[in-house]
């Protein structure tokens, strides 16, 4: 396969005057603005039709919901925070949070749900800065936009955008430090800036970092000389500062070093991460958890992932493509590796530069050098490919699309919301997932270590033990999730006092079936039942 | 109260995080001119295609008080060395200083006929009036400058008939450079900091229209001279000060740099030395404020721009004790945790200041062809905090020189430890070769 390169997106330097050149880009640039507004806003309508119902809530976004509203009522975290994360994604998240909660936005009464309205600003971003990139790679018009719609309207990307995850909070950040690391001047201070808005993709999903040697090839790729030694530098410094503000802020809070009675940055975060966390299980056992994941993206849509990854492999030889294809290298061993933690929103990072990839190949076929017949034959040849890529994709993309438009996965969880609101005394101590934590407040429960109580801090916060001593004795009520079942049935993390307080209860009442059941379920303290084999593990 | 003063100090401190912020990156933005881009790169480091026009006559002004022969003689012998033909050497000298025109003297029986001597009788001793003096005797084309410790490479004027062939060019600024930077940390220090000012700056400023010459290695077309009245003797930085008036007018300074064509020269060595020239020149800089020419400038953004360079001597000074005193206030003072944070911010260009040094410094060794040892490195961030305390206190010493009215010009001393130390002086011949 011969591979031309159709447009240098890199003028050259020497290329006369400064003006002329902004009277010729000021309509393309127009043009572009345009077609990256309708790419968004397509993408925007897609993400956000149906994000109501699908897909189902994954206990995260609860956190994160919550860690949010605790921001605009004046702490980083509801509970003690523990450096799972940096702060800085869910305290930008607050105020838009407070903005869709404020217009009642998803009509649900659902903080978590009208976070992911929020979310969807974001994909309307993404699908911009994706626009963006792929004319900076020099892809033509129609194919930068077949790039956008790839990504945009993939069910997996679709799904993943709508959820109140980190990543997607990261996202924008680092397409714009891609975006800024792409500039046609090749400007010093704007690489600089990209150093900046990529440390803040870092300090909103400490795994972005993972991206710095995309960022460093792309600048070393189109620099030489000194400039290439100051636009580095300056840039590499600039980023590392910025990210080493937040360790800094747990140092100024005490936080930094393991010590006696308080959370640091050393063992929650950094050594957890990279050693204690229990492994998701090799890629090949088909029964570990790293499989089933893969498998459940792939069940999404198999697609985007496949021909973006063969694509990588042939973009290996296009030199311009090459820190994109690094990009997706790093994900594939990531995702691929036989040890460690993998997180299922991992994935959202990983398909823009899959998108790409696949442009890439689309871009290098036809145009090139050659007049007249030659070079018609070859852009029909081109749009023929575009159109058979398409197809072949269409039906696959329209059918998900359809399902996260349609299914609802997550009435369950809003009927018995609605259900504890009405039922429960609002003197009752409630342990409930994440996900209802915000509503019930808005409802008029007491909340942290009485009326609403996360599960998750009740048995892992430091906290906890002191204020409320008595285990399940302390409860009246628990709201179990599927999500809240399956990490109690996982291996990732023990927790007994959750798990004690479900032994000790009895169900009131069930909504929805099989494995998206949601059980609100009430403490018994009749003495009979007070001996447990949990009670003795909290 | 005045622990209710503590307890409020970091409001002060979150006040000003953001401005030093601004501050810093500003400075940092015209220090890395040069590396913008590779447009800029270019730009910057390009020449004309011809080096060897000899069509304009030169007249090189090299004002002389007090100096020992062997400095004067290195630099006259250098100069007369040029490859350009029509030379004329013009040593100044004040009529009250009789060593330095025995010196001079000597001198002319060495090089006959090449040397003129002109003889300040103003009573006034600075710069200004010896480079006035000298004006009436200079017969050439175009007018130069010279430090008296200063040595020329021998293309040099070669290159700027070339350059002043574009007839839009009024005056050229050469480059020069420091080349004790063994001596001492200040001079390597000082080293430094011509190199960020020839090789970057000042080409940010002539960019910007508004361009503060430096007085070494400075070369003007006489018409000019004359049409401004030559140099302004009341003023300490009288180099600087013409710029004002030449950009006014709207002539066009065009920098010259090529490495192998800078002049060579010593920066003081000891910190009382570095205290006394950096007074001097912030002083200037306050004088050419008060005379307010700039704000004759045709534009707003051009008289904006004026102001911000002319004040960015004392900005500089200012935010290197301001922003470390800021840091301590936050680590000491109670303060909320964001406020803290927000006080950090500053930390993040000054970071990159120190950083940016140490690329200079590497880019500086490399293009004077020297190797910068790792000790040299290990110098400039660890005297970062001194250097700028020091430049502090020279700020605050010319501001309370200036509010006294105390104006008197305290003169560089030269020892020649260039000339000893570090300067072969074959160098140039091989470089020209």
């Amino acid at each position: 396969m011969t591979l031309v390169v159709a447009h240098e997106p890199v003028p050259a330097p020497t290329r006369p005057s400064r003006a002329r050149g902004i009277r010729l880009d000021g309509p393309r640039r127009r043009a572009d603005a345009i077609i990256a507004t309708i790419l968004a806003a397509v993408v925007g309508v897609v993400v956000a039709f149906g994000l109501t119902g699908w897909p189902g809530f994954n206990g995260d976004e609860g956190i994160y919901t919550s860690q949010s509203w605790s921001v605009l009522h004046g702490s980083i975290e509801a509970y003690t925070y523990s450096y799972d994360h940096p702060f800085f994604g869910w305290a930008l998240m607050a105020p838009f949070e407070w903005l869709a909660e404020t217009v009642d936005v998803t009509r649900t009464g659902m903080a978590v749900l009208d976070a992911r309205a929020a979310m969807v600003l974001l994909a309307v971003v993404d699908a911009a800065l994706v626009y963006g990139v792929a004319r900076r790679l020099g892809f033509r018009r129609v194919v930068a936009a077949f790039t956008v719609l790839a990504w945009g309207l993939s069910p997996l990307t679709v799904s993943f955008a709508r959820q109140v995850y980190l990543d997607n909070i990261a996202l924008p950040f680092l397409l714009g430090a891609l975006y800024l690391a792409l500039d046609p001047a090749r400007r010093q201070w704007v690489y600089v800036g990209a150093g900046t808005v990529f440390a803040l993709a870092v300090l909103s999903k400490e795994t972005t970092l993972l991206y710095l040697p995309v960022l460093l090839y792309i600048v070393v790729q189109r620099t030489v000389g000194q400039v290439r030694i100051m636009a580095i530098t300056s840039m590499l410094t600039c980023s590392l500062t910025v990210i080493f503000l937040y360790p800094l802020f747990a140092l100024l809070r005490g936080e930094f070093f393991p010590g006696p009675g308080h959370v640091s940055l050393w063992t929650d975060q950094i050594w957890a991460q990279l050693f204690s966390r229990a492994g998701s299980g090799a890629l090949w056992n088909v029964a570990s958890a790293r499989f089933q994941l893969v498998d459940s993206w792939l069940h999404l849509d198999w697609w985007l992932p496949i021909a973006g990854m063969t694509s990588a492999v042939l973009m290996v030889a296009v030199r311009r493509i090459r820190p994109i294809v690094v990009a997706v290298a790093i994900s594939v061993v990531v995702v691929g590796k036989s040890s460690g933690y993998l997180p299922g929103m991992y994935i959202i990072s990983v398909l823009p530069f899959l998108a790409l990839c696949i442009g890439a190949v689309l871009e290098s076929l036809p145009g090139g050098p050659g007049a007249g017949r030659v070079r018609m034959a070859r852009r029909v040849a081109g749009l023929v490919m575009l159109a058979t890529l398409a197809v072949a994709m269409a039906p696959e993309y329209a059918s998900g699309i359809r399902r996260e438009a349609t299914v609802n996965l997550v009435s369950p969880a809003r009927q018995a919301e609605r259900y504890a609101i009405a039922r429960i005394s609002r003197n009752a101590n409630v342990l409930v997932d994440p996900i209802f934590y915000v509503d019930l407040i808005h409802a008029g429960f007491r909340h942290q270590w009485s009326g609403a109580i996360v599960y998750y801090q009740y048995d892992l916060d430091p906290e906890s033990l002191k204020k409320l001593p008595g285990a399940w004795r302390d409860l009246d009520y628990v709201l179990v999730t599927p999500a809240m079942r399956d990490q109690i049935s996982g291996r990732s993390v023990a927790l007994p006092r959750t798990a004690a307080a479900i032994t000790h209860s009895r169900i009131v009442a069930v909504f929805g079936r099989g494995s998206q059941q949601v059980q609100i379920r009430k403490i018994v303290h009749t003495p009979s039942t007070a001996a447990s084999p949990l009670k003795a593990s909290s | 109260m005045l622990l209710d003063l503590l307890t409020h100090l970091w409001i002060a401190n979150v006040a000003i995080s953001l401005p030093m912020v601004a501050f810093s990156l500003a400075n940092l933005y015209w220090s890395t001119y040069a590396w913008h881009s590779p447009a800029t790169h270019e730009r910057t480091t390009s020449s004309p295609r011809r080096s060897d026009v000899h069509q304009l006559t030169f007249s090189i002004i090299v004002p002389l008080r007090e100096e020992p022969i062997e400095v004067v003689g290195a630099t006259i012998a250098k100069l007369l060395a040029q490859t350009h033909p029509h030379i004329q050497a013009v040593c100044s000298v004040g009529y009250d200083d009789p060593d330095t025109l025995a010196v001079v003297r000597r001198l002319m029986e060495l090089h006959p006929g090449r040397i003129t001597l002109a003889v300040s009788h103003s009573d006034v001793r600075n710069k200004p009036t010896q480079l006035n003096a000298a004006l009436p005797v200079c017969t050439g084309d175009v007018v130069g400058i010279l430090d008296a410790e200063s040595l020329s490479a021998p293309g040099l004027l070669s290159q700027i008939d070339a350059t002043l062939q574009d007839p839009e060019i009024g005056v050229v600024q050469g480059g020069v450079m420091i080349v004790n930077h063994r001596s001492s940390w200040v001079a390597l220090r000082s080293s430094l900091e011509y190199y960020a000012n020839h090789r970057s700056k000042m080409h940010f400023a002539a960019a910007h229209r508004f361009m503060l010459m430096g007085g070494n290695t400075v070369f003007f077309r006489r018409s000019l001279l004359d049409e401004v009245g030559g140099w302004d003797p009341e003023m300490l930085a009288e180099d600087a000060e013409i710029g004002v008036r030449l950009s006014v007018l709207g002539h066009d300074v065009r920098v010259a740099y090529q490495p192998h064509l800078v002049s060579r020269e010593e920066a003081p060595t000891t910190i009382r030395r570095w205290v006394k020239q950096r007074t001097r020149w912030n002083l200037g800089f306050m004088q050419t404020i008060r005379k307010g020419q700039w704000r004759q400038l045709p534009t707003a953004g051009r008289r904006r721009f004026a102001r911000w360079l002319l004040w960015q001597p004392s900005i500089v000074a200012v935010t290197g004790v301001i922003i470390p005193l800021g840091l301590v206030v936050a680590l000491v003072a109670p303060s909320p945790l964001w406020a803290t944070m927000v006080a950090f911010l500053p930390a993040v260009p000054t970071v990159m200041l120190v950083v940016i040094d140490v690329t200079m410094l590497y880019l500086y060794g490399r293009e004077i062809g020297e190797k910068v040892r790792l000790l040299d490195y290990l110098l400039l961030v660890v005297t970062t905090p001194a250097y700028q305390l020091m430049s502090a206190y020279a700020a605050a010493r010319a501001a309370f020189k200036y509010l006294r009215g105390d104006l008197r010009w305290e003169k560089t001393e030269h020892t020649g430890s260039h000339i000893v130390d570090v300067i072969d002086l074959t160098v140039y011949d091989r470089v020209a070769s």
